[in-house]
């Protein structure tokens, strides 16, 4: 009796054990720049998000660290160095081929194998580099053109669709109080402004800003057109005012919210948001103007990619974190808070039928008929620095753009010489 | 001994580090090859640098000999027994309570020349189109006016804790005397508060030359880089290009001018020391 008595307590006693050695969590490590349920619409919809990985896989645990999304690159290579990175982390674009180069992220492929290769918006090897697949993208984004409906209409322009349309609109729009055609070439914010305008306007004019060594192309008459654009936008159409020099994303967004700045080129991640905080139904978006009439702008598609660190602890729980990330059914939640989906399956949600996703369609439409992923050397922010003194040449002090733009390819690829 | 072994951690383990880093190749933050003074020379024939340098010097200069007058005067009428004056000293601190990067968004709103209230007012005064930041010929001086705003409420408070220490009985002397006001400021008040004059000087010029939050979000180095500091080149090699030894390099002319600034003006306090 007494040992059945005690067999019986031990059997008690593991019941209450066991079940929660078995269950022992993983705890993945993860950076994103919102913090989940911060009140925000991207935050909340991370909290709802973490919320169903946990509900899927109970024996993984996600702890959220938050970072400034300038910090991300810095963080990362710092953590590979030291041999410690998060198990995943959001990436930009931009940032990929830097990473890929410090060596702070690990390729994907041995977990990748199996995914659905087709199901996504750009091609697979979008985000393969040197035959190794890195990254997953998690939402995307390409600069277009945006404009005030309201001040278009009260000057009596269309909205322009080619960059000689664009000047001749803007400069009759612009005046003391609103610019006509706003864009940014100030060296602040790291310059992603005039980044992201420079890359899509070399493909628009038919070039390419690198060569394979990650070289500026010299003789690149598609930069030079670009830099033209500039010269005219600020000189011969007075479309645009010296103030550009000072202007970076958030002053662009801020003009177009108000009303002093008609129309100008900015991410499509920005469009809800200026609507929301104030410029309502007077803002729409339009393709990007061309350089010849009935031939739609290519854009360079751009966002946040989910990777895994170098030194990630739980690989395995990671992959099963970003696979459940980068799913549709999950970018159906951050769709719903301004993200656009990069997976085609996501847009069969019966959410995109509605109204409220309406532009949502028409970007992933744009991005599948237009849609390109650019390749950046590790340099690119230096890249983008010299940039910007290049066009801020050409608004204040009249430089050709030709040899402005010669310049800019000169100190870049010299800048690659030296300095290690 | 180990309060020893943790100050020479602090202090000098990362100095010898940066020294180390700007004698190597670096990949990332990955020290490679031993180059010695490459680095170095390699500065000495950058036009780039020695612009910054001379930026660096009018910066920091500039906003000195704006801020310390501005303090001293501040703190000589905060210490007469004016009506309001805990709501004045109260006031007065205000911008020194802001970050720099507040600082910075703040003043470039007010400067924005879409829509900023400079702009409103000009444009109400029929003045258009005027652009601010965006001049390279007025960026530099927009930064240290927009610094001094910031800086002057901290030598203001150390001069009025000074001058509080200034004995009644000098000023009565002085009046004595004959001595105007401008008089006992020079020959008493001046002399009295010399060390903590000269502290402060030191304590700003060092904080103003290693700037780069305010910089950065105001101009990220430009327009034409004519607000390129060395230390804002020391952030932008460092954490956006990865050249980390260029940056220790930089870094390191940053550390000596301090070190030459201090000893210039300790000098000058122990040759001038009267009290």
């Amino acid at each position: 009796m007494w040992l059945i008595r005690t067999v019986l307590c031990g059997l008690a006693i593991l019941s209450l054990v066991v079940p929660a050695t078995v269950r022992a969590e993983t705890e993945i490590v993860y950076w994103d720049f919102f913090k989940p349920g911060d009140g925000s619409p991207r935050g909340n919809a991370l909290a709802e998000n973490l919320k169903r990985f946990q509900a899927k896989y109970p024996d993984i645990s996600v702890k959220v660290e938050v970072l400034r999304f300038a910090e991300v690159e810095s963080k990362l290579i710092q953590g590979s160095a030291a041999g410690s990175t998060p198990d995943v982390a959001r990436v930009y674009s931009y940032a990929l081929p830097l990473h890929i180069s410090a060596e702070s992220i690990q390729p994907l492929d041995r977990f990748a194998e199996k995914m659905d290769k087709s199901d996504w918006l750009l091609p697979w090897n979008s985000t393969v580099f040197a035959g190794k697949k890195f990254a997953l993208p998690a939402e995307h984004r390409f600069f277009t053109l945006l404009y005030r409906k309201d001040l278009l209409e009260k000057a009596g322009v269309k909205v322009p669709t080619t960059w000689d349309e664009m000047c001749q609109a803007a400069g009759k729009i612009n005046s003391p109080q609103v610019m006509g055609y706003a864009f940014g070439v100030s060296q602040a914010s790291a310059a992603y402004y005039l980044l992201e305008w420079a890359e899509n306007m070399i493909i628009t004019a038919g070039g390419q800003l690198f060569d394979e060594k990650g070289r500026a192309n010299v003789n690149n008459a598609a930069g030079r057109k670009f830099f033209q654009v500039i010269a005219d936008l600020a000189g011969k159409c007075k479309a645009s005012g010296q103030a550009v020099v000072q202007f970076t994303y958030n002053e662009i967004h801020e003009g177009l919210k108000t009303g002093t700045i008609a129309m100008a080129g900015l991410g499509t991640h920005r469009y809800q948001t200026i609507r929301a905080e104030g410029a309502g139904e007077n803002l729409h978006w339009a393709p990007p103007p061309s350089f010849e009439k009935g031939k739609q702008a290519p854009v360079n598609v751009i966002g946040w990619n989910l990777v895994m660190g170098k030194y990630a602890k739980h690989p395995e729980a990671a992959w099963k974190f970003m696979e459940f990330m980068a799913s549709p059914e999950t970018q159906v939640i951050t769709a719903r808070a301004g993200e656009t989906p990069s997976r085609k399956s996501a847009y069969k949600d019966p959410w995109f039928q509605t109204s409220e996703a309406k532009v949502m369609r028409e970007w992933s439409e744009y991005i599948i008929k237009n849609g390109r992923s650019g390749r950046y050397p590790t340099g690119w922010l230096e890249f983008g620095q010299i940039l910007a003194q290049g066009a801020q040449a050409v608004v204040l002090k009249g430089v050709a753009s030709g040899k402005a733009w010669d310049d800019v390819v000169e100190r870049y690829n010299k800048s690659l010489e030296g300095k290690k | 001994m180990p309060s020893l072994a943790i100050v020479f951690t602090i202090s000098f383990y990362p100095i010898y580090y940066a020294v180390d880093i700007s004698l190597h190749e670096t990949r990332f933050l990955q020290k490679q090859a031993f180059v010695g003074l490459e680095q170095y020379t390699r500065l000495i024939r950058d036009s780039e640098f020695l612009r910054a340098l001379l930026i660096s010097l009018k910066y920091a200069i500039g906003s000195l000999v704006l801020t310390l007058p501005i303090g001293m005067l501040f703190a000589l009428l905060l210490n007469r027994p004016i009506r309001f004056r805990a709501a004045f000293r109260t006031i007065l601190i205000i911008p020194w309570t802001l970050s720099q990067a507040v600082t910075a968004s703040l003043w470039m709103w007010i400067f924005n020349p879409s829509y900023g209230p400079v702009k409103y007012l000009l444009g109400q005064l029929g003045v258009s189109q005027v652009v601010f930041v965006s001049n390279p010929d007025w960026a530099l001086t927009i930064l240290v006016l927009v610094n001094t705003w910031m800086t002057y409420p901290f030598p203001m408070v150390l001069f009025l804790a000074a001058l509080q220490t200034v004995p009644l009985e000098l000023y009565e002397a002085a009046r004595i005397d004959g001595c105007s006001a401008s008089a006992s400021f020079r020959r008493v008040t001046l002399p009295y508060i010399r060390s903590t004059v000269m502290s402060t000087a030191i304590m700003l010029t060092l904080q103003f030359f290693n700037m780069v939050t305010l910089i950065y979000v105001m101009t990220g180095g430009g327009p034409l880089g004519t607000t390129e500091t060395l230390t804002m080149r020391v952030f932008l090699d460092g954490f956006f290009n990865f050249r980390v030894a260029a940056a220790a390099a930089v870094g390191m002319v940053v550390f000596l001018l301090n070190i030459v600034f201090s000893l210039s003006y300790i000098r000058v306090l122990r040759q001038a020391e009267l009290y």
